[in-house]
C-alpha cells in the first residue's frame, strides 16, 4: 500500500517533467503543423464575413444620450444611425434625413426623412424620435455627459441648466411624422456634421417609454443603424449582425462584427498576430515606430493635441518672451522621432491636422509651421530679453506637472534635458495621479503642465475657445484683447471662407505670443489584416463599418 | 466551538465596520470626483451628474446611506457603467475571478506542497536546489512577465490555447497557471522551511530511530505536523486569488472582478469601491475563520477558545 502511493506521487511529478520536456522539444514540428492547420482555417474563414475587433473595454452604456467615451462612441456609430453620416472620403451625405435645407440666415434646418427608415423591431423612424432623444439628452436628470453637443439647439443651455422647463420651447419640432425642424441660437457651419455625432443619435421613444433599460442588454436593444446586437456578454464580448431593417442593409456586407474586451496593447498585438483580431488600434508603444517604418502599421490623424500649459498667473510666464524662449528651445522633431515614438506629428500650431475650419481644412489654409523648430538662437535671445525685463539675472527652478504615464514620463525628461542644454534652465518634474493632476490644474496650482485637447466636432473653433478671456476652460488663465476679438468676429460671421479667416488669424496671435506652446498631434496608429477591406476611419466619428468586409 | 463562533462572527462585524468606516473617509480624502476630467465638460453638467448621484449630500448622509448599503448588500448603480448595478458587476465578475482563481489554488497547493516535501525530504540534494529555483524563480518574476512569457509560447508559437477572451475551459488555463506561480512559490518555501524544522524534532528523530520511513511516515507525522504554517497563509492567498488579479485579467482580458478593484479607485466611482472593498473584506474575514476551525482538524492540540487552555 505504501508502496503503491509513493509510485503514484513519483509517477505524477515524472509525467508533468516529461510533459514539460516534451513540450519543449517538440516545439518546431507542432508549430509548422499548427501554422499549416491554421491556414485551411483561415480561407475558410474568408467565406464567412466576420471581423473581430478591439473594444478595449465593457462600454458603459450603449445609449447615446449617456455616452461619454470614444470606445461607447465607436460601438454605438455602428448600431445607430444619425440625420446623416458620413462616406469614405468623411463628406457628408444622408443618414435617415434623405435631403434637408437650411434657412437664409442659416439659423433653421429642415430635415425630410427617410421614409424607409426603420427600428430593428420594425417601428419606422419618425421625426418624433429625434425630438424625444434630444430632448432627453438635454433633461437635467438625465445628466448627458456630452449633453453640451445640443446646447447649439435654441434654448438646448437654457433647458439643461433647469431655468426653462417647457420641452416644447427647444428649438427641435416634429411638422410631421417624417419632416424635422431645427432651429439654432445662432449660425453654426458644423451644425449638419454634427447630427452624425453619437451624443445626437436617435433612440426609439415607445422603447425607451417602456423599459428605461433596454439598452443594458442583446435582447431588448433597438437600434436603426447597420448593425444590431446578437448577443453582449458584459466585459467580455459583444456581436454584432446586420439589421434587417435598415434601410441601406444591401451595402452591409459582413455577416457578424464582434468586438472583444482586451485592454492591455501587448495582449491585443499577440491576438492580432495569432489571427484572433483583425483590426487593432491599440499597440504596444515599444514597437509603434517598427511597425510604422515597415509599413505594417497605417496612421491616421485624430484632431488631438499634445501642448505645453503655462500658468499666465505665474509671474515668470506672464512674461511672453519667456514662453517664447521655452517653446522655441525644444527640438520637436526630435521629440517625436526618438522619444514618444508612437507616430505622433511634430506640432508648430493649435489645430490638428484633419480639423476643419468650416471652409476647407484648417491647416491648408494657416500653414503646417507657425514658427520655426529647434530655434536655440532666437529662444536665447527671448530668454535673455524676458529676464532683463523682469529684471531676474537667471530663472528661478520651473516645475513641471504631468499625470503619470508612460509617454509623458519620457517626453518630460527629454524637455527638460534640452531646456537644460540650450538655454542653462532647470526644470523639476512632478507627476500626479491623473485625477489629482486635472484638480490642480483647474485650481490654477501650477507653473507649467503638458497638457493635451482634442476636438468633440470637426470644426477648429471647438479647440479655440477655451484659450479666450474668462472662458472657464481657460485653466491657463490667458488673457490676449486680440485673440478674442478675433474670435468673437468669427462667432458673428456667417460667411465661411470670411470666418475662417478670422479663426486662421486668431490662432497665429495666439502661437506668436506662445500662450500655450504646442508639442505634437496625436495619430490614430493601427493594424489592419491584409483581406480586410471597407473600414472608414475620420478624425472625429472614429470609425465606420458598414461597408466593411473580408476579402 | 459555537460559543467561539458567536464570538468570532460578532467580531467579523466589528471588523468590517471599521473597514467601511476607513473606506468611506480615504475615499473622499482623494482628490478628485468621478467626474474630474480634462474633457471640457461645462459646470452644469457636472452639477446635473452630480445631483444625479447623490454626491451633493451633506457628508454625514451620505455615510448613512453608505453604512445601509454595505448592510444590505445592495451597493447601488456604478457611476462609470451606468448600465449595470455594483451588485451587478460583481455578480458577473465573480464566478469569473474565482474560477481562475480556484484552478490557481489547486495547483499551487498541490504544486507547491509537492515541490516543498521534496525539497525538505532530499535536503541538500539536486531535487532540492531544483525546487528552491523553481520557487525563487516563481517570487521574483512578476507575474505579467510570466503571463507574457506563457502567451508567447503556449499561444502564439504552440497554439494550444487562445491568446485571451474569455470562454472554453481553455481560455482559463493561461490565466490560471499565470496565477498560480507566485502562491506556488510561496507554499513551496514555507512548506520545506516547515519540515525541515519538523524533521528536526526529537519525535521525528525517535520515530526515524525506530525506522519508520515512507509516504506514510511523511504524511502522517511530518506534513501534518507541518501544515500550520501552510494553512495559515493559505487563507489570505485564498481570499485574494478568488476576487482575481488586476494584471492577470487585464492581460488575458478576462471579464472577472480583479478589475473593478483598481479601476472603481481610478474612477473615483464610489458605490464600486465599497462594494468591492466590502466584498474582498468579507471573504478574506470567511476564510481567516475557515482556517481557525481548519487548525482544529490537523492539530487537536490546539483549542479555539484561548480561555481554557
Amino acid at each position: 500500500m505504501i508502496k503503491l502511493r509513493s509510485r503514484i506521487v513519483f509517477l505524477t511529478f515524472f509525467f508533468v517533467i516529461t510533459l514539460l520536456i516534451s513540450a519543449c522539444s517538440n516545439n518546431s514540428q507542432v508549430n509548422n503543423q499548427t501554422d499549416n492547420e491554421n491556414k485551411d482555417a483561415k480561407t475558410d474563414s474568408t467565406k464567412e464575413q466576420v471581423i473581430t475587433v478591439n473594444a478595449l473595454s465593457e462600454p458603459p452604456s450603449l445609449e447615446p444620450a449617456l455616452i461619454d467615451n470614444q470606445v461607447a462612441g465607436d460601438i454605438s456609430n455602428q448600431l445607430f444611425e444619425g440625420l446623416v453620416r458620413l462616406d469614405k472620403e468623411g463628406k457628408i451625405v444622408p443618414g435617415v434625413a434623405e435631403r434637408w435645407k437650411t434657412s437664409d440666415d442659416g439659423t433653421i434646418y429642415t430635415f425630410y426623412l427617410n421614409k424607409d427608415a426603420k427600428w430593428s423591431n420594425g417601428d419606422p423612424v419618425t421625426a418624433q424620435d429625434f425630438v424625444y432623444s434630444w430632448e432627453k439628452v438635454l433633461r437635467p436628470e438625465v445628466a448627458s455627459p456630452l449633453g453640451s453637443n445640443l446646447f447649439f439647439i435654441k434654448n438646448g443651455a437654457a433647458y439643461n441648466e433647469g431655468s426653462l422647463k417647457d420641452p416644447a420651447e427647444l428649438g427641435v419640432k416634429a411638422v410631421d411624422e417624417y419632416t424635422l425642424e431645427v432651429t439654432l441660437e445662432k449660425p453654426t457651419s458644423f451644425f449638419l456634421g454634427l447630427t452624425a455625432f453619437f451624443t445626437l443619435l436617435p433612440i426609439n421613444e415607445e422603447v425607451d417609454k417602456a423599459n428605461s433599460k433596454w439598452a443594458s442588454e442583446a435582447d431588448t436593444f433597438v437600434s436603426n443603424g447597420p448593425f444590431t446586437i446578437e448577443s453582449w456578454k458584459h466585459g467580455q464580448e459583444l456581436v454584432m449582425v446586420p439589421n434587417e431593417n435598415y434601410w441601406g442593409k444591401d451595402v452591409v456586407k459582413l455577416d457578424k462584427l464582434k468586438w472583444v474586451m482586451v485592454n492591455e496593447q501587448n495582449t491585443e498585438y499577440a491576438m492580432y498576430q495569432s489571427n484572433e483580431l483583425d483590426f487593432s488600434t491599440n499597440l504596444p508603444n515599444s514597437i509603434r515606430n517598427k511597425l510604422i517604418s515597415s509599413g505594417e502599421a497605417n496612421t491616421a490623424p485624430s484632431a488631438s493635441l499634445a501642448y505645453l500649459r503655462f500658468n499666465h498667473k505665474n509671474d515668470v510666464f506672464a512674461n511672453e518672451k519667456i514662453r517664447q524662449a521655452l517653446g522655441l528651445a525644444l527640438d520637436r522633431n526630435l521629440l517625436v522621432e526618438k522619444v514618444t515614438q508612437g507616430g505622433e506629428i511634430l506640432a508648430l500650431g493649435l489645430i490638428p491636422i484633419g480639423l476643419s475650419s468650416g471652409a476647407g481644412e484648417f491647416r491648408d489654409l494657416a500653414g503646417e509651421s507657425l514658427f520655426k523648430d529647434n530655434d536655440v538662437e532666437t529662444a536665447k535671445q527671448k530668454l535673455q530679453e524676458g529676464l532683463d525685463e523682469l529684471g531676474l539675472s537667471s530663472l528661478p527652478k520651473i516645475n513641471l506637472l504631468f499625470y503619470t504615464d508612460d509617454t509623458y514620463n519620457k517626453l518630460s525628461q527629454a524637455m527638460q534635458e534640452m531646456w537644460k542644454k540650450n538655454l542653462g534652465i532647470e526644470v523639476e518634474l512632478q507627476t500626479m495621479e491623473r485625477k489629482v493632476f486635472v484638480q490642480n490644474i483647474q485650481a490654477g496650482d501650477y507653473q507649467l503642465a503638458i497638457y493635451s485637447t482634442g476636438a468633440d466636432y470637426d470644426d477648429a473653433s471647438n479647440l479655440m475657445g477655451q484659450f479666450m478671456t474668462g472662458d472657464v476652460y481657460n485653466y491657463s488663465n490667458i488673457s490676449i484683447p486680440e485673440y478674442d476679438q478675433l474670435m468673437k468676429k468669427a462667432e458673428a460671421e456667417l460667411n465661411l471662407e470670411e470666418r475662417a479667416q478670422y479663426l486662421v488669424d486668431a490662432e497665429k496671435v495666439l502661437i506668436d505670443q506662445m500662450a500655450i506652446s504646442p508639442l505634437y498631434y496625436r495619430t490614430k496608429v493601427y493594424l489592419q489584416k491584409d483581406n480586410i477591406e471597407g473600414i472608414f476611419q475620420y478624425t472625429i466619428q472614429a470609425i465606420d463599418f458598414r461597408e466593411a468586409y473580408v476579402k | 466551538m459555537r460559543q467561539f463562533l458567536v464570538r468570532r462572527i460578532i467580531s467579523v462585524f466589528v471588523t468590517l465596520f471599521v473597514i467601511i468606516s476607513l473606506t468611506f473617509l480615504l475615499m473622499y480624502a482623494i482628490p478628485g470626483d468621478p467626474f474630474t476630467s480634462e474633457n471640457r465638460i461645462p459646470e452644469q453638467v457636472v452639477e446635473n451628474l452630480k445631483e444625479h448621484y447623490g454626491l451633493n449630500d451633506p457628508m454625514l448622509i451620505q455615510y448613512i446611506k453608505y453604512l445601509k448599503g454595505a448592510l444590505l448588500f445592495d451597493f447601488g448603480p456604478s457611476i462609470k457603467w451606468d448600465n449595470q448595478t455594483v451588485n451587478e458587476l460583481i455578480a458577473s465578475g465573480f464566478p469569473v475571478s474565482a474560477m481562475i482563481g480556484l484552478q490557481a489554488i489547486l495547483i499551487a497547493t498541490f504544486f507547491g506542497i509537492l515541490l516543498g516535501i521534496f525539497a525538505a525530504i532530499r535536503h541538500n540534494s539536486a531535487i532540492d536546489y531544483f525546487s528552491m529555483i523553481i520557487a525563487i524563480l516563481g517570487l521574483s518574476v512578476p507575474s505579467f512577465i510570466f503571463a507574457t512569457v506563457l502567451i508567447n509560447f503556449f499561444a502564439i508559437k504552440l497554439q494550444w490555447f487562445p491568446v485571451a477572451t474569455w470562454g472554453t475551459w481553455k481560455h482559463s488555463v493561461l490565466p490560471s497557471v499565470a496565477l498560480a506561480v507566485t502562491p506556488m512559490a510561496y507554499i513551496a518555501r514555507l512548506t520545506r522551511s516547515s519540515i525541515l524544522e519538523v524533521l528536526s524534532m526529537d519525535y521525528i528523530q525517535t520515530a526515524m530511530a525506530k525506522g519508520v520511513t515512507g509516504v506514510r511516515f511523511v504524511f502522517r507525522h511530518v506534513l501534518r505536523n507541518a501544515m500550520i504554517p501552510v494553512v495559515t497563509i493559505l487563507g489570505p492567498i485564498t481570499a485574494t486569488v478568488l476576487t482575481g488579479s488586476f494584471v492577470i485579467e487585464q492581460i488575458f482580458g478576462v471579464p472577472g472582478l480583479g478589475k473593478y478593484f483598481v479601476e472603481g479607485i481610478t474612477d473615483r466611482d464610489y458605490p464600486l469601491i465599497l462594494g468591492t472593498t466590502v466584498f474582498y473584506s468579507a471573504i478574506l474575514v470567511f476564510f481567516i475563520i475557515l482556517v481557525d476551525i481548519a487548525y482544529v482538524l490537523i492539530d487537536p492540540r490546539i483549542k479555539l477558545m484561548k480561555g481554557r487552555r
